[in-house]
């Protein structure tokens, strides 16, 4: 594959940043207190590596460990949800309500219960990714084109017929998203120029489009992040 | 084949009760091509829906091949005005999702991939999109995959096609060239269709007979016989006969929704 100048760009966008940052710790003489320059970075992180690592990796496991843990709980729940219109009705500004509080602020109090230690950590990740993939899944069900839904029921397609075929696979990208499967990254390129192709879903708060396409910056993968930094 | 006897349909709407269809009798013989154009609302798509099943009739009976319907035809196929393919599956998967829900195709499906797969290529290359059977719908411009949602339509081999609108949303050259795609796959198939449009020239062209319906509540004021011989070419849309024949509609119509 042929590496083109907008493929570039990224590495190009960073490094001119890091530059910027340099510069302006420099020109405005920046206390190291206040603003470390990216050098003095990455000398202290050529002093701590080790306990820098050793902390990243325990970040690291805790966070793909309530990662998962939201995906499978995540998944079954919205399935349930998205069954039937009903459920979805009642229960969606529930989800919505329930993810719309501050995950930061919970922090202290899974603290105040489990102590410090893995176990807030765990439940931290998973608190942030738990939501967005019930109302995600929970969506991508129960929001399927009708004219696509009788086109599959004029076939005597089941109700679970039509999740498996159309309401679970087109939440897939969105979940996918999270473990970086190349199939996603396909998907993120090739947007319809028009808007024709996609299917489409209703922008909700806090939801994302389940084919994964507007937005490469995941919220799980943001939230796996978040979380560390609650953690660390 | 397609029998609706004195058929109602009226369901509750927020404003209260809204008959969508009041005693529609029709008529759809085994291969034949029919089309039902009318004023916008007036229950077109209502039809095709109890013609397949999907809803059921307040009053009066729906009988398709003989046999009263009283769920799901499942010997249909049907194509909307939006092609609805699956963005995350290649053309050729898409055009195959009926196989994965059909008796006997569901069962056989994963023992005869490869014939199911090569049936699958010479639909898509009556079209003329064998070659794209790889790509991505989004990969691809409204016609084309429109002519994926017909190869959709028809996959397995439905006795009956149901089309509702299905190139409203294309560009007049499209649309006449899919009106061939369509004249073609009729007489190679032999199928029966009920095509629902607001195009005089789309239904002149392609149908045996015509039912014009009238505004809400729908029933069927008029039905035409279309005897221009077949095959027919595009050239026909430009004689005599055709043009009256579309005139004529247009004059129904406009009475119809007068009235």
């Amino acid at each position: 594959m042929r590496i083109t100048a907008e493929d570039l760009t990224p590495v190009a966008f960073t490094l001119a940043i890091f530059v910027l940052w340099e510069l302006a710790c420099i020109l405005f003489r920046i206390d190291s207190f206040i603003l470390p320059a990216p050098t003095a970075v990455a000398a202290a992180m050529v002093q701590y590596w080790w306990p820098l690592l050793k902390n990243s990796f325990v970040t690291l496991w805790t966070t793909t460990v309530g990662f998962l843990l939201a995906v499978a709980f995540g998944i079954a729940l919205g399935i349930i949800v998205g069954w039937s219109r009903a459920i979805y009705r009642g229960l969606y500004p529930v989800m919505i309500g329930f993810n719309s509080i501050p995950k930061v602020a919970v922090v202290p109090i899974l603290i105040m219960w489990f102590g410090i230690g893995e176990i807030p950590a765990i439940l931290t990740a998973f608190l942030i990714s738990f939501f967005p993939i019930v109302v995600n899944v929970a969506t991508g069900l129960a929001t399927t084109e009708p004219d696509l839904e009788d086109v599959l029921r004029a076939l005597g397609a089941s109700k679970l017929d039509i999740m498996r075929k159309v309401g679970i696979p087109r939440t897939g990208p969105y979940l996918r998203g999270g473990g970086g499967v190349g199939n996603h990254r396909r998907q993120c390129r090739a947007r319809p120029p028009d808007g024709s192709g996609g299917l489409q879903l209703p922008d909700a708060a806090g939801v994302r489009r389940p084919d994964g396409a507007r937005d490469r910056g995941h919220p799980h993968v943001r939230g796996v992040r978040r979380a560390g930094k609650a953690h660390g | 084949m397609i029998r609706l006897h004195d058929v109602t349909l009226s369901y509750r709407g927020r404003t209260g009760e809204v008959t969508a269809l009041a005693h529609t009798t029709l008529k759809v013989e085994k291969g034949e091509f029919a089309a039902v154009v009318g004023p916008s609302g007036c229950g077109k798509s209502t039809l095709m829906k109890l013609v397949t099943g999907l809803i059921r009739p307040t009053k009066g009976k729906v009988e398709v091949d003989g046999a009263d319907v009283t769920g799901p035809v499942k010997i249909a196929g049907m194509a909307f005005q939006a092609a609805n393919m699956l963005p995350w599956r290649s053309v050729i998967d898409n055009v195959m999702l009926p196989l994965e829900i059909v008796q006997p195709h569901r069962g056989r499906l994963s023992r005869e991939r490869a014939a199911y797969r090569e049936r699958a290529m010479d639909l898509l290359g009556v079209v003329g999109l064998r070659d794209f059977a790889d790509r991505y719908p989004w990969e691809m411009s409204g016609g084309m995959q429109q002519r994926a949602s017909l190869c959709r339509a028809l996959i397995h081999e439905p006795a009956l096609l149901m089309l509702d609108e299905p190139f409203a949303a294309l560009d007049a050259f499209t649309r006449e060239e899919l009106w061939v795609v369509l004249r073609d796959l009729w007489h190679r198939l032999g199928f029966t269709v009920i095509l629902v449009t607001h195009d005089l020239r789309e239904a002149a062209f392609l149908a045996d007979t015509i039912h014009v319906m009238s505004a809400r509540p729908g029933h069927i004021v008029e039905t035409r016989t279309v005897d221009f011989p077949r095959p027919r070419p595009l050239d026909v849309l430009y004689t005599t006969p055709f043009t009256d024949l579309v005139h004529s509609l247009r004059n129904k119509i406009a009475e119809v929704r007068q009235a």
